[in-house]
């Protein structure tokens, strides 16, 4: 008889592991035991440090150095931590579920967002289109209906979505894809909740490596369109890039102040995207299409939720890169006004007079840096220009009225005057500044108030910022900060007072890695400050100190160095 | 009060215990869950009918609860037979489910409803241990019940396990 005999316990040990998510310490934050290796994951978290992300570039013909670059690739246990949040209720106090309490009429347009897959929110500029988006995807990462989600914006407007991101949806991860193209490469097979880029890098990408976003379009769950006027041209390579990447998507949304209902090559293009499966079979009339967009198409005026809007909205705040024009001006003044004044540090050391001479010099060189963030020398062109007259456009086509102040006559008043002509008809703005006389200063405003089609009020911090009354305009746009912030809080809140019957959106101008990026974050700094002292003009202009001018470019050491 | 949703699942043999302690909002305050067991057909045999027992209590819910760092007030499980094993641990645990009209009544269980009518009635069962704590108890689930689901938060342990194997098969 055969003998079985067995070697080992054949009743084997249940053996599981058990491993944290987050600690109550601090929920909302990625703890660092969530990046230890969990031998039953293939995707486990991993930091791609600068370093990392050389290593990963060695194979690559162009090395590029990226030491500050860092990436949390998300293990799967991050990425799921949206689920395990409690359901957003909009009846349960909204301090639990939102950033500030939300307005009945954005809450409508959340809940149209969350039911409605392909959908086109069309509310009007400044009724919080951002915030009524991120919460209604907000929502879906919570309920577990998406969980890959990819937002497409202008440029300019990355740093405003990233803000609102953070502030409006904190469970969810956002990655921007915004380095260079070796970068992308490895950005796009990152893992994320969500995905944020521009047009202009999009249609890069859409060129340059297609494969890549095939592969991320797999498994995409979420495309929402900012600005989806941008690909109201169905034969550009970025409308073309956008419907490519969203092909596979669940969920459509286009975002977009303007009404497009009087152009039907617009309104179908955009209408391609939210809908793949429509085929234009022939000629469609106006109505036609206006009764295809109508189902899923939500659209609010400013005025119709005036009574909900708060007296005071915070500015928005804009940034743009410096065009290669620009950058080139900038670079060469900013290194030849460091030099200068660092030789007037040497010279004048040790004087009675010496902070006044610097502090005077390095005002004269920051209105210069200023003035090019603008526009380059000798043109009129600018990243600035380009969004102002997109706004003016969503503006005009919605019949309201406008301030644009500006603190500059050549590179300000001149060259935006010479941008509306030669956009939109000449005799729809008016200028005010200090070279006019009283009586044409009088006219502009009277002009502005009385005739409807003066949409644009165009002039200078320094003299429309005084004892003027523009209520007739609930949009203003600030297309430069001024050097000393106590100046614009002191404009913005006489815009707000003039303004009380309006309620005014403000929307400031900013130049990424510049001086105006500088100001701006000296601007929140100071802001109580300034509060306090706002109405004391003397007292502003030392709001600045001598050594926060100095670090305006960037030669703190050196003062230091000097005591 | 912090609440512990004990739950487990079990999908084409594939066992997976989680724990997700929330505040009386219902926020979530820790989380953690058991890898992923796949038991061998030999294993469930020679376990038999002793497996549930030794997986879902003594492995998945003993273990999990004192896994937690945070401590917790109550176990709020959807599986009777999870109430045993508050011989095992230092706090109450309930057997919580929809209300029933047909239900038979019991001393060990307590009827709740939302006062507003938002969510449906409930049932507390609690074990024998803590039978003169159930009012009590009940009373105190019962406000968190006026504004928060509590049954919610197991659908998200679910969500959880379950986007764990969406991305576990891709």
């Amino acid at each position: 008889m055969k003998e079985i005999i067995s070697e080992q316990n054949l009743v084997k040990p249940l053996d599981i592991e058990i491993f944290q998510l987050f600690s109550s310490e601090n929920i909302f934050e990625i703890s660092e035991n969530l990046i230890k290796p969990l031998p039953d994951f293939d995707k486990i978290g991993k930091i791609y440090s600068g370093k990392n992300i050389e290593e990963l570039l060695k194979n690559d013909s162009k090395k590029t150095k990226k030491e500050k670059l860092k990436y949390k690739n998300l293990s799967l246990l991050d990425l799921l931590k949206p689920i395990l949040m409690p359901q957003i209720d909009f009846d349960i106090p909204s301090d639990l579920a939102f950033y500030k309490p939300l307005f009945n009429y954005q809450i409508q347009g959340i809940k149209f967002l969350i039911t409605n897959k392909s959908a086109l929110l069309a509310d009007q500029m400044g009724t919080g289109k951002t915030v009524m988006s991120t919460t209604a995807m907000r929502i879906l990462f919570i309920k577990g209906k998406i969980k890959k989600a990819l937002i497409v914006v202008p440029s300019n407007l990355i740093s405003v979505w990233e803000e609102h991101l953070n502030k409006w949806a904190p469970e969810i991860q956002s990655l921007t894809i915004n380095e260079e193209p070796d970068i992308r490469n490895i950005m796009w097979d990152l893992n994320s909740h969500v995905y944020l880029i521009s047009y202009d890098t999009l249609k890069s990408d859409y060129k340059r490596k297609e494969n890549l976003l095939k592969k991320f379009r797999e498994d995409i769950d979420l495309v929402i369109l900012d600005e989806a006027h941008n690909i109201k041209n169905p034969d550009t390579i970025k409308s073309k890039a956008v419907k490519f990447i969203s092909e596979n998507s669940k969920y459509r949304w286009a975002l977009s102040g303007t009404p497009l209902q009087n152009n039907l090559k617009e309104l179908l293009s955009l209408y391609e995207f939210l809908n793949p499966e429509f085929k234009s079979e022939g000629i469609i009339s106006q109505d036609e299409a206006k009764q295809l967009i109508q189902p899923i198409m939500l659209r609010r005026l400013k005025k119709d939720v005036l009574p909900e809007l708060p007296d005071k909205l915070p500015p928005e705040i804009e940034k743009f890169d410096l065009n290669p024009q620009q950058k080139d001006e900038y670079e060469k003044v900013l290194y030849s006004e460091k030099e200068r004044i660092e030789y007037l540090i040497d010279k004048h050391k040790g004087e009675k007079n010496y902070k006044f001479i610097l502090r005077q010099n390095i005002i004269y060189s920051i209105q210069k840096l200023r003035q090019i963030c603008n526009f380059p020398k000798n043109s009129i062109e600018s990243p600035k220009a380009d969004r102002l007259m997109e706004m003016l456009s969503e503006l005009i086509e919605n019949k309201e009225k406008v301030v644009i102040f500006t603190n500059f006559l050549k590179e300000g008043i001149e060259k935006i005057a010479k941008n509306i002509k030669h956009r939109f008809d000449g005799n729809i703005f008016v200028t005010y500044h200090g070279k006019m006389n009283h009586s044409q200063k009088k006219m502009a405003i009277e002009s502005f108030k009385n005739d409807k089609n003066k949409y644009i009020f165009l002039g200078t911090i320094t003299s429309a910022g005084e004892g003027l009354t523009l209520t007739e305009a609930s949009y203003a746009v600030f297309f430069d900060l001024h050097w000393n912030p106590a100046k614009i809080w002191q404009a913005e809140d006489r815009i707000h007072r003039i303004g009380q019957k309006n309620k005014v959106n403000i929307y400031n101008y900013v130049m990424n890695d510049t001086i105006e990026e500088l100001v701006i974050k000296k601007l929140n700094e100071k802001r109580i400050m300034i509060e306090n002292v706002i109405d004391d003009i003397e007292q502003t202009e030392e709001v600045v100190s001598l050594d926060e001018l100095f670090e305006f470019l960037n030669i703190k050491k050196r003062v230091e160095q000097n005591g | 009060m912090k609440l512990a949703y004990l739950y487990y699942l079990n999908k084409d043999d594939n066992y997976r215990g989680g724990v997700l302690l929330t505040d009386e909002k219902t926020k979530p305050v820790e989380f953690r869950i058991t890898s992923k067991v796949k038991l061998e057909e030999l294993q469930k045999i020679l376990y038999g009918s002793s497996l549930k027992e030794v997986l879902f209590k003594e492995k998945f819910g003993i273990e999990l609860l004192s896994a937690l760092s945070e401590n917790y007030d109550i176990v709020l499980t959807q599986d009777k037979e999870i109430l045993s094993i508050r011989q095992y641990i230092g706090a109450p645990v309930i057997f919580i489910r929809k209300f029933d009209p047909f239900m038979p009544k019991d001393r060990l269980s307590h009827k709740v409803v939302n006062i507003h009518e938002k969510f449906e009635p409930l049932i507390f069962t609690i074990s024998k241990e803590d039978e003169n704590k159930l009012i009590f108890i009940s009373k105190k689930l019962n406000e968190i019940y006026k504004n928060f689901d509590l049954l919610e938060p197991f659908k998200r342990v679910e969500k959880a396990m379950e986007y764990l194997k969406y991305y576990e098969g891709k």
